[in-house]
């Protein structure tokens, strides 16, 4: 799969493990990708999309943030149509059916890859208004 | 032969008569003889007894034909005390005709009835061809004399006949029931007669225990406890006495006898013996026993079973069987299938009755519901396994259940899915942190010599964190001072030197779990910084790491505020931005960002101060904690 340019793309980052945070804001950095965040608590994402809703592109996912689920904050970027991955040390077991088709990077996970994952979730084919989904698994 | 001569006759004859009815043994002799006699006293004729056999309603005679019974007897109790004397016109001619005396010439028949003692008809004496002319009253006395002394005779020697027939039916009775032991005793209770039946039970011969006390039979114990004495008492007051119990053989063994004591009593009330008599019942005790040990076994298994146990009938469903575990669930109103229903909570009844009738069908099912738990209300959750018990047909006769309280098992196995979940969490987050580390480490190291020492110093003490938090699964909380120790002895830092290193501050202050890693790493990084450039890496200098617990702190939460002074570091030693930016990194982003830490970094004139102030586990306020 080719790979897709994040270049001036506004890339969310919801982490709360601040080391994870700000190696995935240096590999996207890298790529050329303006971060969004990256916030630490489920109250400062929402309030992330809330506020910058309009500009943000994609968005990486911790499925637990500080002891919260993410997923209020992955409904609030579906609605808006705005792709998103998860990254989770969980089973995807563990999700809830509706994020089923949502690509998932389990932990540990390279950088690298999580960035190229949320670009490809961003430029995969999407329906008008979906789910903000990608069907593929990660290569 | 004149009348006197004929009276002598008689009365020789009556004495003759006499003498036979008194000695004779057999009824046949005496009625032989009878008849002789009788005939030579009549001078003629001939003389026969005929006895009315009431089976065959005929009379049994030995030269007449038939003659019918019912005529004959109604005939002699018609006239019970008189002869009759038919003349005989014919050879076989009418017999109804009685006269009082013949024509002389004439020959004919007399015939005189034999009674028994309360006039029982017996028969009756017959005598033919007699010429009637010479009979007189006189002889009629006679016959009728004879008569009633056969009849004493005859009733005599009937009953020794009966009474030698009951003796020997007696006889076979008591000698072939080998399962009863019989004997006699005298009133000493001297044993007299012994049965074969005791001989089989008791292995003693008559011979052997004849003359020998009763009370030889019984168990030394028994004796010692006066209960042969016992009995004979009871049975000479009451009659009779059950002596049922075990006995003594001769061989030693024991054996079970269900017996009887009589008291054996003359006419006139005497005591003159007692009879035992009773059944061998060792076998049937042995499996009484046995079936006793059984039930016991039964019991004793069922009653410290923490199963419930169950038998329901497989119609009705009614209960015929719980052991305690089970009434201890349900309580003890247990006689109704409905309320075994009701205790069940509701939405789980239509489970549990559907399971029942599997079973009824002949299935094995396991099945689970939840039990409203009798005495406390307690909502259980039992798992049942249920099984059809078949009667001999092959058809479901009983139900039988083994139940089981599941609800810790279930909420074990939940617990247990969601620590291996979180432990799964844990790790991969762990193995993320590491990555991001290796990654941070490789960004700011200038030789891969320079970052294998660093990045090995960093895994060494998230390892250390590792370990404090392993220990969270036991329910403990890891304490500050105890992570900054552990921190500082893991570098080799002097921390029990205190000229060196100074820690003071309230012990035991918890810290919450999702801290220690991040909070434990930026420690780390402080301390590694202070070896290889500040306080702990110089002599003169000094560490002082002191901190203060606020219960209410900002958010209305209890904080804890941490300070970290290096003094006597004359010449700060340069820190380059590659190995102590790690440090402050932490301080200044990685607590704030992910504990909502205040902190401060500043590097003094003497040394580096800095302070951490995080939020800390409620529980040192609530568990009224000595932080």
């Amino acid at each position: 799969m080719p790979e897709r340019s994040l270049r001036n793309c506004h890339v969310l980052i919801a982490e709360d493990e601040f080391m994870v945070a700000e190696s995935l804001r240096h590999e996207l950095e890298d790529v050329g990708a303006i971060v969004v965040g990256p916030c630490a608590t489920l109250e400062q994402t929402l309030a992330e999309i809330a506020s910058e809703g309009e500009r943000i592109d994609g968005a990486v996912l911790d499925v637990n943030l500080a002891e919260h689920a993410v997923y209020p904050a992955a409904d609030m970027l579906a609605e808006r149509g705005i792709p998103f991955v998860f990254t989770t040390g969980y089973d995807a077991s563990n999700l809830p059916p509706r994020f089923a088709n949502v690509l998932r990077c389990e932990k540990p996970i390279s950088m690298s890859r999580v960035a190229r994952a949320v670009g490809e979730a961003m430029f995969a084919k999407l329906p008008p208004g979906g789910k903000g989904a990608a069907g593929s698994p990660p290569p | 032969m004149n009348d006197q001569q004929r009276f002598l006759r008689h009365r020789k004859t009556l004495i003759e008569f006499g003498e036979l009815v008194l000695d004779g043994e057999s009824l046949q002799d005496i009625l032989f003889k009878g008849c002789q006699l009788i005939a030579e006293a009549l001078g003629g004729g001939e003389v026969r007894i005929k006895k009315v056999e009431e089976q065959s309603e005929s009379i049994q005679a030995s030269s007449y034909g038939k003659i019918r019974a019912q005529g004959i007897a109604e005939r002699i109790t018609q006239a019970p005390s008189g002869a009759q004397i038919i003349v005989d016109e014919a050879a076989h001619g009418e017999f109804n005709e009685i006269v009082d005396a013949g024509e002389p010439g004439s020959i004919g028949s007399i015939r005189v009835p034999i009674l028994l003692p309360g006039r029982k008809p017996y028969g009756l004496i017959e005598a033919e061809d007699i010429p009637l002319s010479v009979f007189r009253p006189r002889d009629m006395v006679f016959l009728r004399l004879c008569a009633l002394l056969l009849g004493v005779a005859i009733d005599r020697l009937d009953r020794v006949r009966d009474l030698i027939a009951a003796g020997e039916r007696f006889r076979v009775i008591v000698e072939n029931a080998r399962d009863y032991a019989i004997f006699l005793s005298d009133k000493d209770d001297i044993i007299t007669e012994w049965l074969p039946g005791a001989t089989e039970i008791f292995g003693w011969t008559d011979d052997e225990i004849v003359g020998k006390p009763a009370a030889t039979l019984f168990l030394p114990e028994d004796r010692e406890k006066g209960l042969p004495e016992t009995e004979l008492e009871t049975a000479r007051r009451h009659g009779a006495a059950n002596d049922k119990g075990w006995r003594r053989r001769k061989d030693g063994s024991r054996v079970c006898i269900d017996g009887r004591t009589i008291a054996l009593r003359k006419p006139d009330g005497g005591l003159c013996g007692y009879m035992r008599i009773g059944p061998d019942i060792t076998h049937r005790q042995q499996d009484e026993e046995e079936l006793r040990q059984n039930e016991e076994r039964f019991r004793q298994f069922t009653a410290a079973s923490t199963s419930m146990l169950w038998i329901r009938d497989a119609r009705t469903f009614d209960l015929e069987y719980a052991n305690p575990a089970y009434v201890g669930l349900y309580g003890d109103r247990l006689d109704q299938f409905r309320g075994w229903l009701r205790n069940i909570v509701p939405e789980d009844r239509r489970g549990a009755l559907v399971a029942l009738r599997r079973v009824c069908q002949g299935e094995r099912v396991t099945h689970q519901f939840r039990v409203r738990r009798a005495h406390d209300g307690a909502v259980r959750q039992i798992r049942n396994t249920d099984f059809p018990l078949l009667n001999t047909r092959r058809k479901v006769q009983r139900i039988g259940g083994i139940g089981r309280d599941v609800t810790d098992e279930v909420a074990n196995a939940s617990r247990m899915q969601i620590l291996v979940g979180e432990l799964q969490h844990r790790t991969r987050n762990l193995m993320a942190v590491v990555e991001a580390t290796a990654e941070a480490t490789l960004r700011s190291s200038s030789t891969l010599d320079d970052f294998k020492s660093r990045f090995r110093d960093r895994l060494a003490a998230l390892a250390r964190v590792q370990g404090l938090l392993s220990r969270l699964d036991e329910g403990e909380r890891i304490t500050f001072d105890e992570l900054i120790r552990i921190e500082l002895k893991g570098i080799g830092a002097p921390e029990d030197d205190p000229s060196r290193v100074t820690l003071r501050g309230p012990r035991n202050v918890l810290l919450r779990s999702s801290t220690v890693q991040t909070l434990a790493m930026a420690l780390h990084e402080l301390a590694t910084n202070a070896v290889k450039y500040g306080a702990l890496g110089q002599e003169q200098a000094h560490l002082s790491v002191t901190w203060s617990f606020e219960p209410k702190g900002e958010d209305a939460r209890p904080w804890l505020h941490i300070r970290w002074d290096e003094s006597g570091v004359p010449v700060p030693t340069i820190r380059s931005e590659s190995s102590g930016g790690q440090g402050r990194k932490l301080i200044e982003q990685a607590l704030p960002y992910q504990l909502g830490a205040r902190t401060s970094f500043r590097l003094g004139g003497d040394g580096l101060q800095c302070t951490i102030s995080i939020p800390v586990s409620r529980r040192n306020v609530e568990d009224g904690s000595d932080a």
